[in-house]
């Protein structure tokens, strides 16, 4: 057991720095590393608080439609198991199986069921701290409504334990089978990133069947309920355990998800070599002969070098590029559902103006969470000796960079705005700031990216997870993202008497002398950080 | 071909790595730089090649300051470093494409080039392979081609033959004595004694980032063999 601990101990310090922050003899480092401490202590409050409100909404409107409460810890449990799932298959390559310091450790004179349990508990821990910070606010949502007895809080605590577990075997199963699948591919990475793609999308699916609830609007308890149930099933067991204090339904939930997991923990630990051989394992056909060779200009073997490493981490692709097919899909369905169905459901509402004023923001806060070049400093590694040591300067470099996160977002936004202007109705000036707003925002965020990774490079990861998901920039840049689209909405509402579509030009021209404002330090300040690495 | 002056670097938190380290490398010199673990010979070799920052001194390539023209610099220098991490989502054919794209080298001099390299480390068979399936001596050899691909004037390598099959080594070494033939100079770090006294024409020995003994191989070793001298040098405070 002090094997796994000192494992797991490990681990953690390797996470955000915190190594760094405890032995680092450079005060600024250990300053730098302490305020981002504290900022991300705001943030989890903050999100805390936001789910709170979030759930003290819901908990209103269900109130008010006479529907049961019971719905509320029900649908968050729910939540909360599909995007563990979602985010641990990611991790499965990389933080569970083929993980870069897998040589040292298996050549150690330690238990292979040790190595594993260690990095069960790593996954376990995160999945356990974000349904605790969704669902400890919904609870008690819960229970300043409805007074449960004493008995509900350890039920709560012992069911909040046994969540995460059948999440977790899922995605480490669908991690596997999807790598497995894409494995056969000459092009692998391309084939992993289309099936994570669509798991994602068939989850997101699930999450928003509406039609029950349109349909059965009578009985939203129960439409609500049985939607829920289809994600996942367990969820009526956890609620009849939490809300009814039912002991039976308890014992079935936390057994049935517990003796699973034992059962998964055994056959991974027992076929834990194996799998990671099958994962690992690279094609090596040896025959090639030189054949004749393309040319091509400095920048653009630059720009194509950073393509392929993109493509090549299906984590990263997914992480950075969901939000630009999001931003796709849900113009595509506002032009197959006719908005105008909303409008006769929302009589008070002016919908169709509303969505025209606002969906260029919208456009923005998806831009904002796609950022690649926020870990592409960092996902240099080892390699970043090539990149120094190569006769290009350091602007060659960054515009490489920003040019892969520009490729997928600049189409994403063309055919969002097209598919949304037919859909909307929208006019020219209505559309052109629906494709520029976003534009100039997407180009924001790729400069604030990489400015940002370059103040917070991290080269010693040993997993791709850990820069990609794990980082501070990564979390600084999301966060800018996101309140940046907020906050460029804001004048909306306060100049209500201003054109919207002026506004947004505005906005767009804002973002863009932001842009001329970054590239200039990027030149100077960033090309300075870049030689001290 | 490289001249460095009053060359000094101290690490974050005190640690002064190199100590107004001068020497000067000529054209056609293959140089070879040696000292115990910690000496100074990585850091010294990182700065040559415009990896690593430095505070104090200066170091010429060809007349041009790394400082003022890095990437003049670079583009008549090559770089293999003892541990050559290369972009394994690449296959070892797209790398050298890369490289050579960089480098400006055209076309049929970059085929040729390539295929000469690549057959006499025999390696061309695993071009097409990814880089992620190298072993260390294979990723040692692609990183020998993509150095020579655009013929630098300055070769600067650390640890080279660590790796290397035998014949690999002897390729290597046959391939310094052709460059150095051509008017380009050679600055290498090594470990192993034997390969620097037989291949190398002058020698510097680096203790606790100073310099501590740099000539011609001959000057250096005097009468006694180069081991013998390198542990006088280093055990004697």
């Amino acid at each position: 057991m002090s094997k796994c601990k000192q494992l797991v101990k490990v681990s953690f310090l390797n996470s955000f720095g915190i190594n760094q922050a405890l032995h680092s003899k450079n005060r600024k480092e250990r300053a730098k590393l302490a305020g981002f401490g504290i900022l991300f202590g705001f943030v989890a409050l903050s999100m805390l608080a936001v789910f709170f409100m979030y759930s003290y909404a819901l908990a209103d409107s269900l109130e008010q439609m006479n529907a049961s409460l019971r719905i509320l810890p029900a649908m968050m449990m729910a939540l909360c198991c599909v995007i563990s799932l979602v985010t641990t298959v990611f991790k499965t390559n990389g933080l569970l199986f083929a993980f870069r310091d897998y040589d040292i450790l298996m050549a150690m004179p330690i238990k292979t069921s040790t190595i594993v349990t260690s990095r069960i508990l790593m996954l376990y821990g995160t999945n356990l701290l974000f349904n605790a910070m969704v669902m400890v606010p919904a609870v008690a949502v819960y229970c300043l409504k409805t007074q449960p007895s004493f008995l509900f809080y350890p039920v709560f605590l012992l069911s909040l334990l046994a969540i995460p577990l059948i999440p977790i075997i899922v995605a480490t199963f669908l991690g596997i089978v999807i790598h497995l699948i894409s494995a056969r591919f000459r092009h692998s990475s391309l084939v992993s990133v289309a099936a994570t793609m669509l798991l994602l999308l068939g989850c997101m699916a699930l999450s928003f069947q509406t039609e029950n609830l349109l349909s059965n609007f009578g009985n939203l308890s129960m439409a609500v309920m049985d939607s829920v149930n289809r994600i996942y099933p367990l969820t009526e067991l956890f609620t009849q355990a939490v809300c009814d204090q039912n002991y039976l339904s308890l014992l079935l939930f936390v057994g049935i998800s517990a003796l699973l997991f034992f059962l998964y923990c055994v056959l991974v630990g027992r076929q834990f070599k194996k799998i990671n051989t099958i994962l690992t394992s690279k094609k090596s056909a040896s025959r090639y002969q030189v054949q004749s060779l393309k040319t091509s200009t400095p920048l653009w073997a630059l720009y194509r070098k950073e393509w392929k490493r993109y493509l090549s981490c299906s984590i990263y692709f997914i992480n950075t590029g969901f939000g630009a097919v999001l931003m796709i899909a849900a113009c595509a369905l506002l032009l197959v559902f006719d908005p105008n169905a909303l409008v006769e459901q929302m009589p008070d509402m002016d919908v169709l103006p509303l969505l025209r004023t606002l969906l260029p923001y919208g456009f923005c806060l998806l831009a904002g969470m796609s950022c690649s070049t926020c870990s592409s400093i960092s996902l240099e590694g080892n390699s970043l000796w090539i990149l120094k040591s190569l006769p290009v300067s350091a602007t060659a470099i960054f515009l490489s960079k920003a040019a892969v996160n520009l490729t997928f977002l600049l189409p994403s936004i063309a055919i969002s705005t097209v598919l949304a202007s037919i859909a909307l109705d929208m006019d020219l000036w209505q559309s052109l700031v629906l494709f520029f707003l976003p534009a100039a925002y997407s180009l924001f965020i790729s400069l604030f990216g990489l400015l940002t990774n370059l103040f917070f490079p991290n080269f010693t990861w040993k997993a791709e997870v850990n820069v990609v998901k794990q980082s501070i920039p990564v979390f600084i840049c999301m966060l800018t993202g996101m309140v940046g689209a907020f906050l460029s909405a804001v004048p909306v509402f306060v100049f209500s008497s201003v054109s919207p579509t002026l506004l947004a030009g505005c906005a767009a021209g804002f973002f863009l002398l932001l842009c001329l404002l970054l590239w200039r330090i990027l030149q100077t300040t960033g090309a300075q950080l870049l030689r001290a690495m | 071909m490289l001249e460095i002056k009053q060359l000094s670097k101290t690490y974050k938190g005190g640690k002064r790595a190199v100590d107004r380290l001068s020497l000067k490398v000529e054209a056609g010199d293959i140089f070879g730089f040696i000292g115990h673990n910690g000496a100074g010979k990585t850091t010294t070799i990182r700065a040559i090649v415009g990896i690593m920052d430095f505070e104090e001194g200066e170091i010429y390539i060809n007349g041009l300051s790394v400082k003022q023209n890095p990437v003049e610099c670079k583009k008549i220098t090559a770089y293999i470093p003892d541990n050559p991490d290369l972009y394994e989502h690449l296959t070892g054919i797209q790398y050298l494409t890369f490289v050579s794209d960089i480098y400006s080298v055209n076309k049929q001099t970059r085929e040729a080039r390539i295929k000469e390299y690549a057959d006499r480390l025999e390696i061309t068979s695993n071009l097409g392979d990814l880089i992620s399936s190298y072993s260390h001596g294979m990723k040692q050899k692609l990183a020998v081609i993509s150095a020579l691909v655009h013929q630098p004037k300055l070769l600067v390598l650390d640890e080279p033959f660590v790796g290397l099959d035998p014949k690999a080594a002897h390729t290597l070494k046959t391939i310094m004595h052709e460059l150095c033939q051509r008017g380009s100079a050679i600055f290498f770090s090594t470990h192993v004694l034997d390969v620097a006294e037989k291949l190398c024409n002058k020698i510097a020995i680096i203790k606790d980032g100073k310099l501590v003994a740099c000539g011609s191989t001959e000057e250096v070793r005097g009468t006694s063999s180069l081991e013998d001298v390198f542990l006088e040098l280093i055990d004697h405070e």
